[in-house]
């Protein structure tokens, strides 16, 4: 008989306290808390929600007082001939013919006097006399033109022959 | 009863009648008389003008029945040929009438131009008008195509003659226009140097320097010259009957004319310029 041999003491195991479970709430012990509801915007109530459809405004277009047609017709003749006149090439040549565009207006630039020592004839009535008649021979010289292209030859038909055929 | 008849009668008497002699003495004015414009060289140009639209109108129509004849060759198309051709060489004759007269009325008004060279040049239009107001008298009696070939050639041949002499008129009008501008510009040259020759005289102004100017100034005044002889050399060419130099081109050559022409005429403005330096020399002190 073989001896028993002697257990191990048993170490002794700590007591582990259960774990505290806090009380959870129950759905029934939940207050019932209402959320705040944003206000809804109202919408305007579609008074007819039929389809539009080009026959009916056509049939309205003839509805309209015959005035009104021709008028709202001269007015769309108008906004496409703006348009053309603003955006084609042409169009603008048009526009520069039909409105002409103001010429820059000279100004008048202050002439500086002629500095010099006159001399004893410098306000004499001959001289000044010989200067006016200069002046109004310059304009008469510069509104000479010599050559008149309106009283060239007329161009006229001399090759008249019923004889060649 | 009567009274009253009376009285409204007298009444509308009275108020009628300072209408009634308002209207007698208006009546006249408010139909003015027409009043006749004078012929002058608008009214010749216009007339030329309109008289120019009726040619092209009848050429036209003169190509148009030519060319349905050339096609068709019916005796219709010859007859309808035949009406616009007269139509159409009337029409040219006309055009040359008035065009001569307008250069007549513009030679009559043209300034610079001796009463000598005027005359002989209207005289010589005026020949050339009656020419051509006889040769469209002919054109009626033209029975065939072939007669109003003939008609317009002959037309054709004259203005061959009639040409130079139009040249001559155009290039006469704008020399005139420069020798008059020469002629005032010589006025006031001379006025010019008889003030400074005084002054020199005077002996209170140096006048050395103005007297160099106005040599400049006849200088130019001389190159003007010999551009406007080179112009009226080239006029000969158009007007010279030698049948070498008959195969000018006039238009050609009239543009030359007009191009020495210009030339003098820059040379006129230059003198002018000078004459302004000599005037700056006798008015600043030495």
């Amino acid at each position: 008989m073989e001896p028993t041999k002697p257990e191990p003491p048993v170490t002794p195991v700590p007591v582990v306290p259960p774990p505290v479970v806090e009380s959870v709430p129950t759905i029934e012990s939940l207050p019932i808390v209402t959320p705040a509801v944003a206000p809804v915007p109202t919408t305007p109530e579609i008074k007819s929600k039929v389809p539009f459809s080009p026959k009916q405004l056509l049939d309205r277009i003839k509805a309209l007082p015959r005035k009104i047609k021709i008028l709202s017709g001269v007015a769309v003749f108008l906004l496409v001939l703006v348009i053309l006149l603003m955006t084609t090439d042409p169009g603008r040549r048009v526009r520069n013919t039909l409105l002409p565009s103001p010429s820059p207006v000279p100004t008048e630039t202050t002439q500086l006097p002629e500095i010099f020592d006159p001399s004893p004839y410098a306000d004499d009535p001959e001289i000044k006399d010989i200067e006016r008649k200069l002046s109004e021979y310059d304009k008469a010289m510069n509104a000479v033109q010599l050559r008149e292209d309106t009283l060239r030859p007329p161009t006229l038909d001399w090759n008249v022959d019923f004889k060649k055929n | 009863m009567v009274r009253k008849i009376l009285i409204i009668a007298s009444a509308l008497f009275f108020l009628a009648a300072p209408i009634l002699t308002r209207a007698q003495t208006t009546t006249p004015s408010a139909t003015p008389t027409p009043t006749e414009a004078p012929f002058n060289f608008e009214k010749a140009y216009k007339d030329y003008v309109f008289t120019l639209d009726v040619y092209n109108k009848l050429h036209s129509e003169y190509q148009l029945a030519k060319s349905q004849y050339m096609q068709a060759n019916t005796l219709a198309s010859n007859a309808k040929a035949r009406e616009a051709t007269a139509a159409m060489l009337v029409g040219r004759d006309d055009v040359m009438i008035v065009y001569l007269g307008v250069l007549n009325q513009r030679l009559v008004e043209a300034i610079g131009i001796s009463e000598t060279t005027k005359n002989g040049l209207t005289n010589r239009m005026n020949t050339e008008i009656t020419w051509y107001r006889n040769h469209k008298g002919k054109i009626s009696s033209a029975a065939t195509l072939e007669d109003l070939t003939d008609d317009s050639k002959e037309a054709a041949d004259h203005y061959a003659l009639t040409e130079p002499l139009i040249y001559e008129v155009l290039a006469s009008v704008p020399t005139g226009k420069i020798s008059d501008t020469r002629r005032m510009f010589n006025d006031l040259l001379g006025l010019l140097k008889q003030k400074t020759s005084s002054i020199r005289l005077a002996g209170d102004h140096d006048t050395t320097l103005a007297e160099r100017w106005i040599s400049e100034t006849e200088n130019k005044l001389t190159r003007s010259i010999d551009k406007e002889v080179e112009a009226q050399t080239l006029l000969l060419t158009i007007t010279n009957s030698d049948k070498r130099t008959r195969n000018v081109n006039n238009g050609e050559t009239y543009n030359q004319i007009i191009f020495r022409l210009d030339e003098s005429m820059l040379f006129l403005k230059e003198a002018s310029g000078y004459t302004k330096e000599v005037l700056k020399q006798l008015k600043t002190k030495n």
